[in-house]
């Protein structure tokens, strides 16, 4: 006997053989295998539509309480740019709240099948658009720091106005977009279970992506709470932190329904990154605003521990956010890309724990020497030295994996990408524990040797495996054979590569040229170099730099094109497709 | 809580905690019954990635 379920939920049955005897007297019993298989699907459908009532109460909350936000804005705000960030976030939620009751206007709709790949396409583009705009003001910047008379009037264009611009574009909007990104694809794939929710995903890149706009249209016209990597102020603030706690909810829900007891590796690493950054971003932006009617906002802490309270935000921005999310990235496509699994799984949980424990009591390695206690500076010194076990472990790792699949390093540019990628996280950690040596640290401190490693990391680590995992991710989620041309992957590859080298080393020679010039004296004392003298001494490591970083915009520029054209080319040929022809 | 407080925990439990942490951890991961569950994760992103939960 088989039972199926109708449309409204009622169960209906069908006689079968191996009750006929029941029959006779007018019992009709199921079988045990087909009671449960009822059960199971029964209780699919309760859940599918519980799922969809708990999303559509949460997406009501959030939208009145950003819309109460945006129109509280619009009545009391002075201040042009607060007024149309207001405008801003009303029209978001006026277009999230037309998506939500268009999905829902026929009652509660079952819930529909197969993965849910809409959130990430637009996850993807937006990625490319910031990464795009980041990467171009990041090179105004380059070129502004070589010739000074570039930066104008002091006016929105000023360097001081626009490096957050170029800071917030590429770590939020480039970064984040391709965590979020990505981290629906792996959730949805390592689970075999669809994204908690219809609409939900949506919303999180939706209003992820209102965050960062409000955050760098407000930056030239002066609204920042002036904290690095923290800057927008608290308005924007509270829609990131509603934001969050959709997407914590969106991933967290999908982890439920997932088919494996087991929770695949990648995984860990991006819910570690989302559940610490929320923790960062509530912490550090505690803060009391003025009014609403200006933007204005005075932090909870003062002195020693505000500092001290924003390099533990900061330094983990990078622990969580640039390494933490994207080795889940690595973890995953890595993997996928070579054909191999993960070298050592067991290895990559053992570092997941240590990067996790470790990188949180590293941040205070950014104020050595400064009014903070000196135990606290020698902590954080020791705990960033350790933190180098965790991280080259993950570096053996993801080296290892390729074995057996080097050929795929010279044929295929993405794990080509993806490799390089491996090395400069190696490069870049253990030029971090090496920094915060306290003795290290005297040479480098406030020079662009700091500069220099940073962007080891984020343009040779960070975006390195995100073009690696986007141009594998995107034909898979467009279903596309692949992408538009390898020829101009290989392309994007050399020239980035390129510019990371042109701007790493310039950086390297003007970070230590400058510190030595610093640090000397004549023989009664004095030093023997203005700081003048060491400003001119950098003009030609900062023109270097920004040819670096040029060449680094047009490796991206062909890397979005062809991403593009990958989207536009033809559908894959399935032979479902083939039967139906 | 004091600044002597956090600075004795720091210098003292901590440390232990940390450690211990890390022991417990590497143990339970390394122990040799869950060596079949992570071989058969660390396959999952070669397998068939047909959504099962319809």
């Amino acid at each position: 006997m088989s039972w199926m379920m109708t449309s409204n939920g009622c169960m209906n049955s069908r006689p079968g053989r191996n009750t006929w005897w029941l029959q006779c007297f007018g019992i009709a019993l199921p079988s045990p295998r087909t009671l449960f298989s009822t059960l199971n699907s029964y209780e699919k459908h309760r859940k599918r539509t519980m799922t969809l009532t708990i999303e559509r109460s949460f997406a009501l909350v959030a939208l009145s309480l950003a819309g109460f936000l945006g129109i509280a804005i619009l009545g009391f705000a002075r201040d042009e740019m607060f007024a149309l960030h207001g405008w801003m976030i009303v029209v978001a939620v006026v277009i999230g709240a037309k998506a939500l009751l268009d999905r829902f206007e026929d009652g509660t709709p079952a819930m529909q099948k197969g993965y849910n790949d809409r959130p990430i396409k637009w996850a993807v583009i937006a990625a490319g658009f910031w990464a795009l705009l980041g990467f171009s003001v990041g090179d105004l910047l380059a070129w502004q720091l070589a010739f000074p008379q570039l930066n104008g009037e002091a006016g929105a264009l000023n360097f001081g106005r626009i490096r957050p611009v170029h800071t917030t574009a590429v770590v939020f909007g480039f970064g984040g977009n391709a965590l979020i990104a990505t981290s629906f694809y792996v959730v949805q794939r390592t689970s075999r279970a669809r994204l908690f929710g219809e609409i939900g995903p949506e919303l999180v890149v939706g209003f992820f992506n209102l965050f960062v706009l409000m955050a760098v249209t407000g930056y030239p016209a002066g609204i920042t709470q002036s904290r690095e990597y923290a800057e927008p102020e608290w308005y924007a603030d509270l829609v990131l932190l509603i934001t969050w706690l959709g997407y914590f909810g969106v991933y967290l829900g999908t982890l439920a329904r997932r088919v494996e007891a087991h929770i695949y590796v990648a995984n860990w690493y991006y819910m570690a990154f989302i559940v610490v950054i929320a923790m960062l971003h509530v912490v550090n932006n505690l803060a009391v605003p003025l009014s609403f009617a200006y933007p204005k906002s005075y932090a909870l802490f003062t002195g020693v521990q505000d500092a001290m309270t924003q390099w533990w935000y900061g330094h983990n921005a990078v622990g969580f956010l640039l390494t933490a999310g994207f080795l889940g990235m690595l973890y995953y496509f890595l993997p996928k890309a070579a054909g191999r699994p993960i070298y050592s799984y067991r290895m990559s949980i053992v570092g997941f724990w240590g990067i996790t424990f470790l990188y949180l009591w590293a941040g205070s390695h950014h104020l050595h020497y400064t009014a903070l206690p000196d135990w606290v500076q020698v902590l954080g010194m020791t705990m960033s030295i350790i933190l180098l076990v965790p991280s080259w472990a993950s570096v053996f790792n993801g080296i290892f994996t390729l074995n057996g699949a080097w050929d795929k390093v010279r044929t295929d540019p993405a794990v080509r990408f993806m490799m390089v990628a491996v090395l400069f996280y190696g490069l870049a950690t253990f030029e971090g524990s090496f920094l915060a040596i306290k003795p290290v640290n005297t040479l480098s401190h406030y020079t662009d040797w700091t500069v220099g490693h940073v962007h080891a990391g984020a343009l040779g680590w960070v975006a390195f495996v995100s073009f690696g995992a986007f141009y594998k991710m995107v034909p898979w989620v467009w279903q596309r054979d692949g992408t538009y041309s390898q020829r101009l992957e290989a392309w994007h590859f050399w020239l980035a590569l390129a510019g990371t080298f042109l701007y790493v080393v310039s950086m390297w020679n003007s970070g230590i040229t400058q510190s030595l010039m610093w640090q000397t004296y004549d023989a009664q004392g004095y030093f023997v170099y203005s700081f003048m003298d060491t400003v001119i001494a950098m003009h030609p490591y900062y023109v270097i730099r920004a040819i670096g970083g040029l060449l680094y915009l047009i490796g991206a520029g062909i890397g979005a094109w062809n991403i593009y054209l990958t989207i536009r080319g033809p559908a894959k040929v399935t032979p479902e497709v083939v039967a139906a022809e | 809580m004091t600044h002597d407080t956090v600075l004795v925990f720091s210098k003292t439990y901590g440390a232990i905690y940390l450690l211990v942490f890390f022991l417990i951890a590497t143990v339970w991961v390394y122990w040799p019954r869950r060596r079949k569950t992570y071989a058969e994760a660390a396959q999952w992103p070669l397998q068939d990635e047909a959504c099962r939960d319809d």
